[in-house]
């Protein structure tokens, strides 16, 4: 947090931007504009906290290949200014009437139509990278015995998504991606290490349902 | 001219029209602006003068010679002991002004108030000198104008002559702003015939040659632009009518009475035997008035500053217009204090536009751009906000973040 601090970024922009850096240091050259999803949730934006159920959708930064991502700062305040302008309440407010529209819509149709534009909609990618941080989160008095806390996420719109969590001041990161090479990951460690974040590899292990390794061979 | 003085005449062009005025004065007959214009270097106007018919000639002659007596019929009814002449230009003002009595002020670019002031320091009896003084300034720099009055005392008049029509925006707003600052101490009035001044062209050559007017004034009006080298009134004075000249001078605080050139001509030495003409004249002049200002007795200044080491910001608040000056970082430091020096100044009043001067400003992060998103958020009409001299970086942020359609909408980059 106080290297956000130091370099006008939430934890959303920063990695929004090193994740972008890091596919321009994996394929230095494509021409490609990268478009980075940030998860939000429209009801806290609107001021309703009460997120049992909650309205994600995402914001997007665009990094265009002709702008450069250099100066850490300037490129976190753009994304910051880019994440703070999608995500006025007047825009969640829209956002929510469309989904609402949208469903209204989908009622109306057979169910066989219905389920053909969701499974097209699913599969379709959207976005290079997806980036998806809360807040930070405690566990009350079982705060002290957390070491460690990860949300896994399946990569379905994004090339690779990356699920923060925060805990007892610390970081955690579970980046998936629907590929099998390791040279992006390298490519963002490389990112770390050039702008001094230190970090720790916990694990690395193919995306599985949690849970069902032991029962998968049944 | 000397190298300072040639390098001053090519940064600051415009000043070569009030060597005009005075050389047309000089052509009407005033003696003070003909001993003025005998100690002046005139060349670069020869070349000019032989282009000009001599009826035209006597047309500026007059025109000129009418704007400049029923300016200072203006300054004589408001009686006050102190006149700013902003600018002072090379008129022989000092002279009639010092013989009434009154406390002589020049102010004028460098180039201008030096050359003046030399000649005028010559020219002027002895006795009179301790009354006139000139001055080096810059009108949209309120601490050049006020670090030479401290001796002043009493009210005064600022007299604008041919100023306003050269401003952007951002600079009649900072002038503006100067001159209640001027009034509010020292008390006084403003007065110009600037918003109608191009119009006392048309009015003169209709009247003295009875051919069409508009084909004179726009010679007028492009021999003035190509002398100054500026392109001419394109501010809220001039760009949206003369009622929206008003409002923008009542939103700036102030109280805006006119008076009509017909009531306040004398006798003028360029019609001398031509007293049918000079009536007919008096009457074109009608519609064409003289503007004063004085501070609209609702119109409170309110002034609020910020300064940390990387970062200041002067807020000033009267009439529903908030002002806003930032110099250095707007950052996530500096925001919150900005912020609450918003509050404050704005606890209680109405802020009907918000302009933003960000000549100075250097950086703006993410929390500045959230501030200034406040402010914009806060005005019934979202057009009222204006952004103005932002630098390429702050513009590049501006840009790609989408800010820019709300904080800079037109006025973009003046």
């Amino acid at each position: 947090m106080r290297y956000c601090r130091d370099n006008d970024g939430s934890p959303n922009a920063i990695l929004s931007v090193l994740l972008a850096r890091a596919v321009r240091r994996y394929d230095p050259e494509s021409e490609k504009t990268v478009v980075v999803s940030v998860a939000i949730n429209h009801k806290a934006v609107l001021g309703n906290h009460d997120s049992y159920r909650m309205l994600t959708n995402v914001v997007e930064l665009d990094f265009p290949k002709n702008r450069p991502l250099d100066d850490l700062m300037k490129a976190c305040t753009i994304a910051r200014g880019q994440i703070m302008l999608q995500s006025q309440p007047e825009n969640a407010l829209w956002v929510v009437k469309q989904r609402k529209e949208t469903f209204a819509r989908l009622d109306q149709m057979p169910l066989e139509m219905k389920l053909g534009i969701i499974a097209k909609a699913a599969g379709s990618l959207r976005w290079s990278v997806g980036v998806s941080y809360a807040s930070s989160r405690t566990f009350g008095p079982l705060d002290p015995c957390i070491d460690e806390l990860y949300v896994i996420a399946e990569p379905g719109s994004n090339d690779v998504i990356c699920e923060v969590a925060c805990i007892n001041h610390s970081f955690f990161l579970a980046i998936a991606q629907t590929f099998a090479s390791k040279g992006y990951f390298k490519a963002f460690l490389g990112e770390l290490d050039e702008i001094g974040i230190a970090y720790e590899i916990m694990g690395r292990e193919p995306l599985n349902m949690s849970g069902i390794e032991a029962f998968a061979g049944r | 001219m000397d190298t300072k003085k040639e390098f001053q005449a090519r940064v600051n062009p415009v000043y070569t029209t009030g060597k005009g005025t005075a050389g047309c004065l000089a052509q009407a007959g005033n003696r003070d602006a003909a001993a003025i214009v005998g100690k002046m270097d005139f060349s670069q106007f020869s070349a000019q003068k032989n282009q000009v018919p001599d009826i035209v000639r006597k047309c500026y002659a007059v025109a000129l010679e009418a704007r400049y007596e029923i300016s200072n019929e203006m300054i004589r009814r408001e009686n006050k002991p102190n006149l700013i002449d902003l600018p002072c230009g090379y008129t022989p003002r000092a002279f009639s002004m010092a013989k009434e009595g009154k406390h002589y002020i020049g102010f004028d670019l460098p180039v201008v108030s030096d050359e003046i002031g030399a000649i005028v320091k010559e020219l002027l009896p002895a006795e009179l000198s301790p009354l006139v003084e000139y001055h080096g300034v810059d009108a949209t720099n309120y601490d050049s104008m006020r670090s030479k009055l401290d001796h002043v005392k009493g009210e005064v008049c600022i007299a604008t002559d041919g100023l306003l029509g050269y401003f952007n925006e951002s600079e009649l707003s900072y002038m503006c702003a100067n001159v209640k600052r001027i009034l509010h101490e020292f008390g006084g009035s403003w007065i110009t015939g600037d918003m109608t001044n191009e119009v006392i062209f048309g009015a003169t050559f209709g009247t003295l040659l009875k051919s069409n007017p508009e084909v004179l004034q726009a010679f007028s009006m492009n021999t003035a632009s190509q002398m100054a080298d500026v392109t001419m009134k394109q501010n809220s004075l001039f760009s949206g009518g003369t009622q929206k000249a008003v409002e923008y001078l009542q939103d700036m605080g102030f109280h805006v009475e006119k008076i009509s050139y017909a009531d306040l001509m004398p006798s003028l030495i360029s019609m001398t035997n031509e007293s049918e003409g000079e009536k007919e004249l008096r009457e074109a002049y009608r519609s064409i008035e003289m503007w004063k200002m004085t501070l609209s007795p609702d119109a409170e200044e309110t002034k609020e500053e910020v300064d940390t080491e990387n970062f200041s910001a002067e807020l000033s608040l009267a009439g529903g217009r908030l002002t806003i000056a930032l110099a250095g970082r707007l950052d996530t430091i500096t925001s919150p204090e900005l912020l609450e020096k918003y509050e404050r100044i704005t606890q209680g009043k109405t802020v009907s536009s918000v302009v933003v001067d960000a000549k100075s400003l250097r950086y703006i992060s993410s929390a500045g751009l959230r501030v200034l998103l406040m402010f914009y958020k806060a005005l019934n009409n979202k057009e009222s906000f204006k952004m103005v001299n932002v630098n390429s970086e702050v513009k590049e942020i501006l840009e790609v973040t989408g800010f820019d359609q709300f904080l800079l909408g037109e006025a973009l980059n003046e």
